[in-house]
């Protein structure tokens, strides 16, 4: 086979499957509709979240001011993870650790309390797994870069965060450690995870 | 752009035949592996069909296209830990299927293909885009995911290390 007929056949096979794909998928789906679905799950788990440890009882007094402070973080996280380019990523990468902060100072010295600090960790990051795996299925709309994976992560962490505020009374040391401590961790794994997952589209 | 979006077969055929015959010379330029390069061209287009509600109106179609090549060649290379060595294996076959080198002596053209797989990826990205694909530095700064200025600064790198690995043998490179 000569190279020129060797290329004419690759150019046909790769159109071929190319438009196989788009008969299978005639019309485009905006990225901003995976962006709301991501957002929507998100937040959705955190009002669950809400809800359960307001009907078991078991929520810490916190202000509605901090909750609010995760929500829109998870918002904005959702579409970092998402949107063309890393521009909102970077807003990301610098909202969450002033969040992660002034989280911690609004604890201040807190209630101690005799449950061991690794309890909370093994929570924060197991709720995250659930919003992890989202934010992983999310990633693979685009090529990884590693700006929006991290952010994809910081918004899959504020799951655990929720938990933290709603039914953890401890200190601000506590906090930083223990929580956003795990909160990096479920952004780490999710910017290792998302680095060897073989992504649907190369897109930018 | 915006027909094809829609689903618009014959707007996805122009477009095809107007970018695949370039992507594929980019891409067997990128790795020097036949297989992989025609493996990448039709990973390239499915990712062009599968994320075209993630194209910017206003970034050029090219450039678009080019960014997604990019990274799936850049993705296969880090998969296969790629080093210089490795990818002459497959420089025979590839040499029939892309485009000569912009030099008319064979030998000299050879020297090219081989001085530019001695560059870093990122270098010879830029060249690749800029000397042999003639895409401007803004659409190559779009296609990579960087500014201007640091498009111009790999390009300016690789040609200056073409140059250096080009002078023992008497070739100037390219300008």
């Amino acid at each position: 086979m000569s190279a020129v007929e060797r290329e004419s056949g690759a150019l046909e096979k790769a159109r071929a499957a190319a438009l196989a794909e788009l008969r299978r998928a005639p019309v485009a789906r905006p990225w901003t509709r995976r962006a709301a679905i991501l957002g929507a799950a998100w937040g959705g788990l955190c009002a669950l979240i809400a809800l359960g440890a307001l009907a078991a009882g078991s929520a810490a007094p916190t202000s509605l001011a901090t909750l609010a402070a995760l929500l829109a973080l998870a918002a904005v996280a959702s579409v970092a993870a998402v949107a063309p380019g890393t521009r909102w990523a970077s807003v990301i990468l610098v909202a969450a650790p002033v969040t992660m902060g002034l989280l911690a100072l609004a604890r201040g010295e807190g209630i101690p309390s005799s449950t061991p600090g690794w309890v909370c960790s093994v929570s924060h990051v197991g709720v995250g797994l659930l919003p992890l795996g989202w934010a992983i299925w999310a990633l693979g709309d685009a090529a990884w870069r590693w700006p929006r994976a991290l952010a994809a992560g910081l918004g899959a962490g504020t799951a655990g965060a929720f938990v933290g505020e709603l039914a953890c009374h401890q200190g601000a040391r506590h906090v930083l450690i223990h929580h956003v401590g795990a909160w990096l961790f479920v952004a780490g794994a999710c910017v290792a995870i998302s680095r060897y997952r073989r992504p649907r589209s190369f897109a930018p | 752009m915006e027909q094809f979006c829609r689903g618009d077969e014959r707007a996805f055929e122009t477009l095809y035949a107007r970018h695949a015959p370039p992507v594929l010379a980019f891409l067997a330029r990128m790795v020097r592996d036949q297989a992989m390069a025609e493996d990448l061209l039709q990973t390239t287009f499915l990712s062009v069909v599968r994320a075209r509600g993630r194209y910017q109106p206003g970034t050029t179609v090219r450039g678009w296209i080019f960014a997604i090549a990019a990274n799936a060649g850049r993705d296969a290379l880090r998969r296969r830990r790629a080093r210089p060595e490795d990818l002459a294996v497959g420089r025979v076959v590839v040499d029939a299927v892309v485009e000569p080198a912009p030099s008319a002596d064979p030998a000299a053209a050879r020297a090219i293909e081989d001085a530019l797989m001695k560059l870093p990826v990122d270098q010879r990205e830029a060249v690749v885009l800029h000397k042999l694909q003639e895409l401007s530095f803004e659409e190559i700064a779009a296609a990579l995911g960087i500014s201007v200025g640091a498009a111009k600064v790999r390009a300016h790198r690789g040609y200056q290390k073409l140059r250096a690995l080009l002078a023992p043998l008497g070739l100037e490179g390219p300008s």
